[in-house]
């Protein structure tokens, strides 16, 4: 027996079973229905144990994927050989067979995924709901790991994945329609989705960084998938994907070695990964073939500016500020109305921020620490460090996370040492 | 040096909770521990957890290994050592422990 090459444990791709999770649940959903999605599941978990007892003894196959859907194809015909309940299109379980095996190609492979994202995001489904069924059937997270993510119970999430999979049972049944009608219609839903499903990765990366990037990543994976719908215009799809590509650019700079979080300003800008600003590049530029200007191209063209600064100093606030406004056209949100006074206190100084956040205050009922910690931050600008202080204070009682209230106080004693020094 | 076999002992369903993230974090681990044994390392086979077993004159048959134990026999490897030492040294890093399996060292007879 040849000794199994040490060499390919590295070659495996990060996060392929994810993946490879979600193609084949795409695929045998096609094949068993959703109604079947404890049988579907025990087959994807079948198929990773048969690699986790053979991989390591014989040798990493040299196509890992192709592997994983051969020995899942075996294992659904098996299944449906033995229990021909399941037999669904004929009685002749050699037609059945060969439908099987026609599912299993690349192209249908991607079919399949289309199909099951577009599932995902069924408008009858809240929001957390596609979030949830996106990661648990395309991306192939546990119970477990969305909990975490989504800052549920393990059980809390099999609930309500349980639900959503009800309700989406009798829609994917009915999907007869050629994919792309399906996506005409439905892809405001999907992109949005996808987008919810990206900021939530984001939202963690100060806490885990490793799940975040793995959920930024499966966001980008899946927008990915809507490129192969034809005769769609795929502008948006590269703005989705480039402001995707930019924001995970700054994650290891944000976060310092104690876990502290880093501002904008103080990051150092050679931690941003150059790979990732090139792809948002490379999308930014894929964007513009949109005969429509959408937030996603306005919000990449913000974060492009952020990544082409090579200083904070140098930083095109006024570019970013004509950008935010273009947005409030399209999208009008207490957050973007937030971001646009803190801007605009960079462009016309902390006085004129202070008197836009005033004004965001007024118009918004609920508004989290973010408003008090920008008044702070413009309060000390302007050196009025007793001021700062009491929004930082304010801010800190309203924050949530422990990442938050450990900046903000952090922030909170700087002022402290400045007035001290001041006086 | 001499050939002992690991047989390897594991829980029923220990990996039924595993997420596919899991799983192949797991195959890294084998494939380091394999990597780790270096010549020690001679082969290997998983084993499939249906079986039958046949009992006694009578030859009566049940389904399974033995169903009451809840640990079954998924799989063996053959190592190489110097001494019974050495082996069950080798076998302490197997990754079947961590999760609460088992593995008897024995020595393959030598006529």
């Amino acid at each position: 027996m040849v000794r199994p090459d040490s060499h390919t444990t590295q070659s495996m791709v990060d996060h392929l079973f994810r993946s490879e999770a979600g193609k084949m649940t795409a695929i045998l959903t096609r094949i068993f229905g959703f109604q079947h999605s404890d049988l579907i599941e025990d087959i994807v978990q079948e198929t990773f144990l048969s690699a986790l007892k053979t991989w390591p003894l014989k040798g990493q196959p040299d196509n890992p994927s192709a592997w994983l859907m051969q020995v899942a194809k075996n294992k659904a015909i098996n299944t449906i050989k033995r229990d021909n309940r399941l037999q669904k299109w004929t009685p002749e379980i050699e037609e059945d067979v060969d439908r099987i095996d026609r599912l299993f190609l690349d192209h249908e492979i991607k079919d399949s995924q289309l199909r099951m994202l577009f599932a995902c995001c069924y408008p009858e489904l809240h929001q957390k709901q596609q979030i949830m069924l996106m990661l648990k059937t395309m991306c192939g997270f546990s119970n477990t790991e969305i909990g975490y993510v989504l800052l549920m119970s393990p059980a809390a999430v099999k609930k309500a994945i349980y639900r959503a999979k009800k309700k989406v049972q009798t829609f994917y049944n009915s999907i007869t329609v050629p994919v792309i009608n399906e996506a005409r219609q439905r892809l405001e839903t999907v992109y949005m989705a996808i987008y919810l499903m990206f900021t939530e990765g984001y939202k963690r990366s100060y806490e885990d960084q490793v799940i975040s990037e793995d959920i930024c990543f499966e966001a980008a994976r899946l927008a990915t998938l809507l490129l192969d719908i034809p005769e769609v215009n795929h502008g948006k799809t590269h703005a989705l994907l480039s402001l995707i590509f930019f924001n995970m650019a700054r994650f290891p700079a944000r976060v310092g070695s104690k876990g502290e979080i880093i501002d904008l300003k103080l990051q150092d800008r050679s931690l941003w990964n150059q790979k990732s600003i090139d792809a948002g590049f490379h999308h930014l530029q894929l964007s513009r073939e949109s005969s429509s200007l959408s937030r996603f191209h306005l919000e990449s063209s913000i974060a492009s500016i952020h990544c082409s600064a090579t200083r904070y100093e140098e930083t095109d606030w006024e570019r970013i500020l004509y950008c935010y406004r273009r947005l409030l056209q399209l999208v009008d949100s207490g957050i973007i109305r937030l971001n646009l006074a803190i801007v605009l206190g960079k462009v016309e100084g902390p006085e004129a921020g202070l008197q836009a956040l005033e004004e965001v205050e007024l118009a918004s009922k609920h508004m989290d620490f973010m408003i008090h910690a920008a008044k702070a931050d413009m309060h000390a600008e302007l050196g009025k460090y007793e001021m700062a202080k009491s929004h930082y204070l304010v801010a800190c009682d309203m924050a949530h996370s422990k990442a938050d209230k450990h900046y903000l106080r952090s922030k909170i004693e700087e002022c402290d040492r400045k007035n001290i020094s001041d006086n | 040096m001499n050939r002992y076999m690991l047989i390897l002992f594991e829980n029923k369903g220990v990996y039924a909770n595993f997420s596919p993230e899991d799983m192949q974090k797991e195959i890294a681990l084998h494939q380091d521990w394999i990597e780790e044994l270096g010549d020690h390392f001679e082969s290997g086979d998983p084993l499939e957890p249906s079986a039958k077993t046949v009992t006694g004159k009578e030859k009566v048959v049940t389904d399974g290994p033995y169903i009451e134990s809840k640990e079954l026999v998924s799989g063996y490897y053959l190592i190489k050592a110097d001494s019974l030492e050495e082996a069950t040294e080798l076998a302490k890093g197997c990754p079947v422990l961590r999760l609460g399996g088992s593995a008897e060292v024995r020595k393959i007879m030598d006529m």
